[in-house]
């Protein structure tokens, strides 16, 4: 069941102001308004199944920007990893056949960009950056073949990442740049990805993470700041990787997250009282599954522990 | 003065190696490509200069992103003995222009970490919130002030005008359980008290609003309090016709406890308040509901 399809009007899903507008609420209605024309017209014409992912027009799309990129990209400049990863992630996920060629380009693009001291930097002669490494070991994974595993050095690369780390846990960026909880879990990812996780590289970082909940539930960028959206996929994400997500209040993060889907739009806002987008149906809606996960994981612990009480009352009791 | 105009005849510039046929490549502007070419030879013996500085002002200007730059830009800044109060100003005329930018913001912090001079730091973020009362960034970067220099005794008046134009403005909330639980100083169980009451306040105002809701659990958590504080506000505005999932989600909650505590009473209760939020009030999220109410229904 989704939205056009429910059994009452649209209208009925435009968000209270309770009489009482700010700039939030304003610009709430504005985009709800814009959404609502647009849902009206396919529960008007009842076309709700015959909207399709345009397939060949995202693989068109991916496959174009590979073979290159208009000037104005220049602001990406410092993120050409991200630009592989991105586009040719599209067409992994769509199951576009990636060519022998595509695998050597994307080889020896990235093998470019790794740093004798170790990582991956945005371009030939930046510094290693902690995203750009993340995208830049997605994007070899994606290739997939001996020879893209083999181009990474994995012992500079486990340097650098304890270059990397600070005293309290968490990760900076790059050399000289910001800490936040993106730093914890595009090490993970990648230190995970590339086998290189060790008590050395994890410690502290769970409590860290920890310390980013938020008092509602949601968790934020670095203790104390706000709750949002991607900052929460990461925290989960690094958590669930470190096996430590029973530091985290998990029904008060699951109820946050469910608190983020727009009523009318049907996607996620990255924030209570902000506006829905696209990116959101990522960063919150990669949160259930990982919820699920550890959930999961915490009913069937329970499960156990009540079956070994059981067990041990018939065994006491069979005697 | 343009990066043109320095004397470049001894250097030779490095041409970008992004080896053959590569993926993605972008079709540089020439200015940029020459001024990258400058880089890469300069980098290599680890220049600073004028022109160097010179120079990573327009490599900038195209692309803000450009983290080694700026990384650059910094040592060269301190190795020239710069003035740092004009680079605080240069600053400013950036963020306004790129106010989301990661790198401008930890820029302007290494700058003024170096400086050990917050004084034009409060007004600065406060102007750029005056645009973008939710940029990120800038409450990032005035919580690194506030904690740093130890700023906290102004905060809780800066909120409060926030509050006053936007009581949606869920930074602003944020920022006022920072001020009061990141404080070296902590509250008082009197203040805490009177905090709940200043919530309940704002949420009678516009009791859709889901900031204070969380606000106000959030400090009861941190308090003797128990969320049942809440259950005459719950229950007055459902007498009042007022409908918010926010008023049925905390009675479900209140009511969960007291399940929890043997109460079948409020536990059928609790899964009626489910089935009416899953069903009637908050159907979005029909399936969180529900699985509130399994939860309550599975309690002995």
């Amino acid at each position: 069941m989704g939205i056009i399809d429910r059994p009452f009007p649209l209208e009925q899903l435009f968000t209270k102001n309770d009489e009482y507008s700010t700039e939030s609420s304003t610009q709430q209605s504005k985009t709800e308004k814009l959404v609502y024309d647009l849902f009206k017209v396919v529960k008007e014409k009842n076309s709700l199944k015959t909207i399709r992912l345009n397939r060949i027009a995202h693989i068109k799309f991916a496959t174009d920007g590979l073979k290159g990129l208009h000037k104005h990209w220049v602001v990406l400049d410092a993120n050409k990893p991200w630009l592989c990863y991105w586009m040719l992630h599209v067409l992994d996920l769509l199951g576009h056949d990636i060519t022998q060629e595509l695998i050597s380009r994307g080889v020896s693009t990235i093998s470019k960009l790794q740093n004798a001291t170790g990582g991956f930097g945005g371009g030939p002669a930046q510094i290693s950056h902690a995203a750009v490494t993340y995208a830049a070991v997605n994007t070899i994974a994606i290739l997939g073949t001996k020879e893209a595993y083999d181009l990474i050095d994995r012992e500079s690369l486990y340097k650098w990442f304890m270059k990397l780390k600070q005293p309290d846990g968490s990760f900076i960026m790059h050399e000289g740049g910001e800490v936040d909880i993106r730093g914890a879990y595009c090490v993970l990812a990648s230190a995970a990805l590339t086998n290189l996780i060790t008590p050395e590289l994890i410690a502290g970082t769970a409590d860290w993470i920890r310390r980013c909940q938020a008092f509602d539930g949601g968790i934020g960028g670095e203790p104390g700041l706000e709750a949002h959206g991607g900052y929460a996929f990461c925290g989960l994400a690094a958590m669930e990787i470190l096996g430590k997500t029973d530091l985290l209040d998990v029904p008060s993060l699951f109820r946050w997250a469910s608190s983020l889907q727009m009523q009318l739009e049907g996607g996620f806002q990255g924030r209570p009282n902000k506006l829905v987008d696209g990116c959101y149906s990522f960063w919150v809606g990669a949160l259930f599954p990982i919820l699920e996960i550890i959930m999961t994981r915490q009913q069937l612990k329970k499960n156990d522990a009540k079956c070994k009480e059981l067990d041990e009352y018939i065994g006491q009791n069979m005697i | 003065m343009s990066f043109e105009n320095y004397d470049w005849s001894d250097v030779v510039p490095i041409e970008q190696d992004d080896g053959p046929d590569p993926l993605a490549q972008i079709a540089y502007d020439p200015e940029y490509s020459k001024a990258m070419g400058y880089f890469r030879a300069l980098a290599q013996k680890n220049e600073h200069s004028e022109r160097a500085l010179t120079l990573t002002e327009k490599i900038i200007e195209h692309n803000p992103a450009h983290y080694t730059i700026w990384h650059y830009r910094q040592q060269i800044l301190f190795s020239l003995n710069k003035d740092l109060y004009e680079e605080l100003d240069f600053i400013r005329n950036q963020v306004e222009q790129n106010p989301k930018n990661y790198q401008l913001w930890h820029h302007r912090q290494v700058i003024v970490e170096k400086l050990k001079d917050c004084s034009l730091e409060s007004s600065f973020t406060e102007e750029v919130l005056n645009d973008d009362s939710k940029n990120y960034h800038a409450w990032t970067y005035r919580q690194w002030v506030i904690r740093t220099f130890n700023l906290w005794d102004n905060e809780l008046s800066f909120v409060e005008k926030l509050l006053e134009k936007d009581i949606r403005n869920n930074s602003a909330w944020n920022q006022r359980y920072f001020a009061i639980f990141y404080n070296p100083t902590k509250p008082s169980e009197e203040f805490l008290e009177q905090e709940v009451q200043y919530g309940i306040t704002k949420i009678k105002l516009a009791p859709n609003n889901i900031s204070p809701w969380n606000y106000v659990k959030g400090v009861i958590a941190k308090s003797k309090l128990k969320i049942d504080v809440l259950e005459e506000l719950c229950k007055t505005l459902y007498q009042q016709g007022i409908i918010s999932p926010h008023a049925l989600g905390c009675l479900v909650d209140i009511y969960e406890d007291r399940a929890k505590c043997g109460s079948i009473n409020e536990k059928e209760l609790g899964i009626q308040t489910c089935i009416l939020l899953a069903e009637q009030h908050d159907t979005i999220r029909q399936k969180y509901w529900n699985y509130r109410k399994h939860v309550l229904t599975s309690i002995a």
